[in-house]
């Protein structure tokens, strides 16, 4: 099922890549077509899926490459299965507001997909040299994509981008041969199965230069300051449909390689550096949201405000307990609904006005009343409004944090960035809000259009699932919960441990 | 004629071969100078295999030979064609590989 | 029960429609209201708290869950009471108001939304929904501050009203952070419960969450230093500001503190913060309010004044008599504030008192209800004001907790409120009509027939005192505050109003000259009333300008020129090596000869003498 679920795009990408006659239209059509089939399974994936069940459901195994025991393996436990049907959600998105471009959609298209394919592999697999192919997979198009489609700075934006990821990657590929060596040393059963390999036990030093190697992979794609400089660069440069799959799935897998990885492995490690490394997720909360204050393009305003929000959901992850990791989980999904929607709102504006400078804008309320509403709404969302599904994300991860052991001593600061860079989130949204939608002009061009239909059916339903998720989060955490508890389950015994050293002081 | 011998006539041939390699630049000539570089190997290979009663060395001179022959057929097609077409063989001026 | 009003309230949201569905909605929802108070009446008063009801179960994350749930008991039924009352009478009144604009159904369906948020935030039997409705209130006043969107001015002034809400509720989200840390739950019941049991008064836990929960307090009531957007929040509609910004969601921080009376009295030290904090911003937006020339700006200060008043005596331990102000207050604030909205209509839009006059015999009804309201504000006798600021100002010298210190901010105040609130009643409604261009005339009936309402209610509230305190006792340890009687202090306090009444009377009938006189002589002080105490300047120079540099500099110095910088640099760095390795590919095929046997000789030599 999960095979069918990300390989059906492949190969949609396959058919466009190859059948030159297609006209637009059908070429359109195809794409359509593989991404809806891959959602529409994923949902009956998230009917089927067994909500007390803390493993992993719908696995699927077949030998790979049997002489080194990698095999294909694939499932999904109650944390993949929200990020797989983010993805597959918008990627439905981007194909359809991918509808204007004109150049060359057969390749364009069959690119996207690609990405859709690779990041869904992310998420479902289950075989660590499987997740690294499927993790360089979504590098190939992303590239493509943005250099042959993008704008502005495009080269030098997709090259930063290629180098950045491709460093971390490279060093993640080193940390997964050698776990399963260590792993063959230990007990003479060569296997690349991350089920198995997250039971290995590792010796301090291992565990630390690993947890480097894979933290800088996962924090680059992310990504957790200062590792972001590629971020700014590359958004500004990307197509908006693809800067949906980028910011909405893509950067989730940095967050998910964490939780999936680094928790389970490297509990010590954690322990141990846990406090600094959260202190990196705090600091780019706050410096993504104080630059976003001072941005004048609206594009790069998300951008940073991006850097911010994935700052929250880093901290989260290193919070180590339950509240935080569950609290992280679901603002992946929030953040991937609220930043695409924010994104499509910003490329709708651009493309009326021509320009994404601020101060160009202003008070397009009169001629956008329907755009005016939901933007509205994706702000509030954005800016953490409680009854609107970012504040859950957000509360459940300071709440995270307050509890957190790991951050202990230094929660308490952490909380206050967090604040404070929800504070600065309600200037910069309202700045943006405002500044773009209210007060008069009569500058404005005369034959400005509200949006229309398809641009509503675009917008829709990320609107319906900020209010949903905001009134019924517990639909999405009940999913999240035993699994994360899973994941967990080293944090007790590392505290156990460390309590026991430290004299107990409880 | 002792092993020395021949172990000195080798080397010298050898040494020749690569001085003239290094500095002629006709390429043909550079590569005549190759040859002699490969048949000194030759000259050791046979007479080694004298020395120690062995027939490996010779049939390893034989295939140095044959590999000889084809690298000669590649060499002098590909002298050819920079010919034909820059009517120059000086191997100084054919520096399009400059990194 | 309680869900019936919320459904009802909920169902509402969606129906932007006219006036009518709104009013008859909020109207409904008093009806509810009114019924769950008949029913809590009904009771025995102990049986009358800790009514729970579960919605649905909302979240749960480890040991934290949540249901979404309802609290019933005196004091959410009370400030229901008062929500969709004074909330009726002014949806009302806002069909005359707003008759003209184009937006009119836009307007309604916000001040829906903000009857909605408020019934949630008194309605929440935890912490969390209560800072839910907290920051939906927030965001309904920022809409309709923001109504005029197509104005610069309430476009920053709604942005900075938000902005500092959103500090409020991050005070009141760490709360409630330590709170569950602490008693490992956020409901009402729960903590209440357990908080006298675990802790001692002034302790450190019970001092951070009183603390941080004040801030959230301050925030929503306009306490300094936190007040400022409250002045800027009248470029909303007049409806707005008597509803929003006089008679409820400024009360929620006074409501707050009264619902967590349980905790606030396991904190003396908080509590004289409380009570030196808002008897400093009684007397401190009263000063303002002395020489403010918007006549809506000088109602704004007054409630500022007002609420200060509420929070000495919440402050002071006196919670019912600081939820009996509030009662008052909303009523005679929201007359003002009406009656204040009915001369800017009359005058088709014109604030500035110096521009009004001699609207008495234009509008009589209009006049009436101001004066009716300035009188309670006063606090004259037998008006509603009398009897609960009379009963504030006594208790702040005679209650445990009180003090002369207390007393004295509270009857200074007590004089410049005189003095304010009848130099705009003089001004606006006595001697000659000073712009000839205006042609006023009295409101429509929608209009002047709530400020009838509020009228009456102005005047017989006050009667009400004992059966409110009694009502809301169970909340607050199930004794009623002792009254205290002490004729000399009232002596004080009216004297001082009166004088502070002869005094606006006196700078209204002396001549222009005499005017200018006066505040030539004192010109530094009126300079600093009339820039408020330059708060907004040092705001300005201390926070925003400090943000805007460091944006500034992590943006041009830290991002362009740091991280992006080092990161290019590493790049170049890269070429520059790789540049200077390709020298060696010279192309020359007698150089890689020689090279080749260079290092051939090399490895030789290695192998040889090694």
């Amino acid at each position: 099922m999960l095979t069918i679920i990300v390989f059906t795009p492949l190969i949609a990408a396959l058919v466009l890549f190859f059948r030159k006659s297609l006209n637009e239209r059908q070429v359109y059509k195809t794409a359509l077509a593989g991404a809806g089939a891959s959602l529409f399974l994923v949902v009956c994936i998230l009917l089927g899926f067994d909500t007390a069940q803390p493993g992993l459901q719908f696995v699927a195994t077949s030998h790979w490459v049997p002489a080194l025991h990698i095999n294909y393996q694939v499932g999904v436990d109650g944390i993949s299965v929200w990020l797989v049907a983010l993805t597959a959600f918008l990627s439905v998105i981007s194909i359809v507001l991918s509808k204007n471009q004109k150049t060359n959609l057969r390749f364009y298209l069959g690119l996207l997909l690609l990405l859709e394919t690779g990041t869904l592999g992310v998420f479902v697999a289950l075989d660590t040299i499987l997740f690294y192919v499927f993790w360089e997979l979504m590098l190939v198009p992303t590239y493509f994509l943005i250099g042959l489609w993008g704008e502005g700075k495009r080269v030098y934006a997709t090259l930063k981008f290629v180098i950045f990821t491709l460093v971390g990657s490279l060093l993640m590929l080193v940390a997964i041969i050698a776990l399963s060596v260590i792993h063959f040393e230990a007990t003479h059963e060569l296997t690349f199965e991350i089920r198995t390999l997250v039971h290995t036990q590792l010796d301090p030093a291992t565990q630390l230069w690993m947890f480097a190697f894979f933290f800088m992979a996962f924090a680059i794609k992310m990504p957790i300051f200062p590792f972001h400089s590629w971020l700014p660069h590359t958004y500004l440069a990307c197509p908006i449909p693809v800067l949906i799959m980028l910011t909405g799935a893509m950067s989730k897998t940095g967050a998910y390689g964490l939780i999936r990885f680094c928790l389970p492995l490297f509990p010590e490690a954690i322990h141990d550096f846990g406090l600094p490394l959260a202190g990196l997720a705090a600091v780019g909360m706050v410096y993504g949201a104080w630059i976003a204050i001072m941005q004048k393009d609206i594009k790069a305003v998300v951008a940073y405000s991006s850097i911010s929000h994935l700052g929250f959901i880093a901290l989260g992850i290193l919070a180590f307990n339950t509240q935080g990791v569950e609290g992280s989980v679901l603002q992946m999904v929030n953040h991937g609904i609220i930043a695409s929607a924010l994104f499509i709102i910003v490329g709708i504006l651009e493309q009326r006005l021509g320009t994404r400078n601020l101060n160009e804008f202003c008070g397009l309320k009169k001629a956008m009343p329907v755009l005016y509403g939901l933007f509205m709404l994706i702000t509030l969302a954005a800016l953490g409004l409680p009854g609107l599904n970012g504040f859950v994300g957000e509360f459940l991860i300071l709440m995270g944090v307050w509890e957190s052991k790991t951050l202990l001593g230094l929660s308490v600061i952490y909380v206050l960035m967090g604040g404070l860079a929800i504070v600065f989130a309600s200037i910069y949204m309202l700045f943006l809000f405002q500044g773009a939608m209210q007060e008069s002009s009569n500058k404005l061009p005369g034959n400005l259009k509200d949006i229309n239909k398809s641009e509503v059916f675009v917008l829709l339903p990320a609107c319906v699932l900020v209010v949903f998720i905001g009134l019924y989060p517990k639909l999405f955490v009940d999913k999240i919960s035993p699994s994360a508890q899973k994941v967990l389950h080293m944090e007790k015994l590392v505290h156990q441990k460390s309590e026991g050293g430290g004299g107990g002081h409880h | 004629m002792g092993t020395d011998f021949i172990l000195f006539v080798s080397a010298s041939v050898f040494c020749i071969g690569a001085t003239g390699f290094m500095i002629r630049k006709n390429p043909l000539v550079m590569f005549m100078s190759v040859e002699l570089m490969l048949n000194s190997v030759n000259l050791l290979l046979v007479g080694f295999s004298k020395e120690l009663n062995s027939l490996d060395g010779q049939i390893f001179a034989l295939l140095i030979m044959t590999v000889a022959a084809a690298e000669v057929v590649v060499g002098l097609a590909i002298i050819l064609t920079i010919f034909r077409t820059r009517h120059d063989l000086d191997v100084d001026n054919i520096n399009t590989l400059k990194g | 029960m309680g869900f019936l009003a919320l459904s009802f309230l909920g169902a509402v949201l969606d129906k932007k429609q006219v006036g009518l569905v709104a009013c008859s909605a909020v109207g409904l929802a008093f009806l509810v209201a009114f019924w769950a108070l008949t029913d809590l009446m009904n009771l025995e008063p102990a049986e009358r708290i800790g009514h729970v009801e579960v919605l649905y179960p909302w979240i749960t994350s480890g040991k934290f869950h949540l249901d979404l749930s309802v609290l019933i008991d005196p004091l959410s039924v009370f400030m229901l009471m008062i929500i969709t009352g004074v909330g009726f009478v002014i949806h009302v009144y806002s069909i005359g108001y707003m008759n003209d604009d184009p937006e009119y159904s836009r307007f309604m369906s916000y001040m829906n939304l903000f009857i909605f948020s408020m019934s949630v935030l008194v309605m929440a039997a935890d912490f969390f929904f209560l800072i839910v409705g907290w920051a939906l209130v927030g965001l309904a006043s920022y809409l309709l501050i923001g109504f005029y969107s197509e104005k610069r001015s309430a476009v920053l002034a709604a942005r900075k009203a938000f902005v500092m809400n959103v500090i409020g509720d991050v005070g009141m989200v760490v709360a409630a952070y330590v709170i569950f840390q602490n008693f490992g739950s956020l409901n009402y019941v729960d903590v209440f419960a357990k908080a006298p049991e675990m802790y001692l008064p002034n302790s450190d836990a019970i001092l951070l969450i009183t603390f941080l929960l004040l801030v959230g307090a301050f925030a929503k009531s306009a306490q300094i230093p936190l007040h400022t957007w409250l002045p800027d929040a009248m470029e909303g509609p007049t409806p707005v500001s008597a509803l929003i910004h006089a008679a409820t969601m400024v009360t929620a921080g006074v409501y707050l503190i009264a619902r967590c009376s349980v905790l606030y009295e396991l904190a003396p030290y908080t509590m004289y913060l409380i009570a030196t904090v808002g008897g400093i911003t009684a007397i401190f937006a009263a000063t303002i309010g002395l020489v403010q020339n918007d006549i809506k700006r000088v109602i704004a200060y007054s409630t500022m004044s007002q609420l200060g008043y509420m929070f000495l005596a919440v402050g002071i331990g006196m919670f019912g008599l600081g939820m009996f102000h509030l009662m008052t207050h909303a009523f005679f604030k929201a007359l003002l504030f009406l009656s204040a909205g009915s001369v800017i209509h009359g005058m088709s839009g014109e604030q500035d008192i110096r521009k009004m006059g001699g609207l008495m015999a234009i509008m009589p009804l209009t006049f009436i209800s101001f004066l009716i309201g300035s009188l309670s504000l006063i606090g004259f006798p037998l008006t509603s004001g009398y009897f609960s600021k009379e009963a504030i100002i006594i208790s702040a010298w005679h209650a445990p907790m009180g003090n002369i210190f207390f007393w004295g901010l509270a009857v200074v105040t007590a004089g410049l409120t005189g003095f304010y609130s009848f130099r705009i009643f003089f001004f606006a409604f006595m001697g000659k009509q000073k712009d000839p261009n205006a042609h006023p005339h009295e409101s429509p009936v929608v209009m002047t027939l709530p400020l009838m309402i509020l009228a009456f209610l102005s005047l017989i509230a006050g009667g009400l005192g004992h059966d409110v305190l009694e009502f809301l006792s169970p909340v607050f340890g199930g004794h009623v505050p002792p009254h205290h009687e002490d004729g000399l202090l009232e002596g004080i306090t009216l004297t001082l109003g009166a004088v502070g009444v002869i005094a606006a009377l006196g700078l209204y009938l002396t001549d222009e000259e005499r005017v200018k006189f006066v505040k030539d002589m004192l010109l530094p002080v009126h300079e600093i009333l009339y820039r408020k105490y330059y708060i907004d300047e040092l705001y300005d120079f201390f926070l925003v300008q400090p943000t805007k540099a460091i944006g500034k500099f992590l943006e041009e110095k830290a991002e362009r020129q740091g991280i992006d910088f080092v990161v290019d640099q590493v790049a170049e760095k890269v070429k520059e090596t790789s540049e200077g390795l390709s020298q060696w590919q010279s192309g020359k095929v007698r150089v890689y000869a020689l090279n080749m046997v260079g290092g051939a000789v090399m490895i030789l030599m290695f192998l040889v003498f090694y």
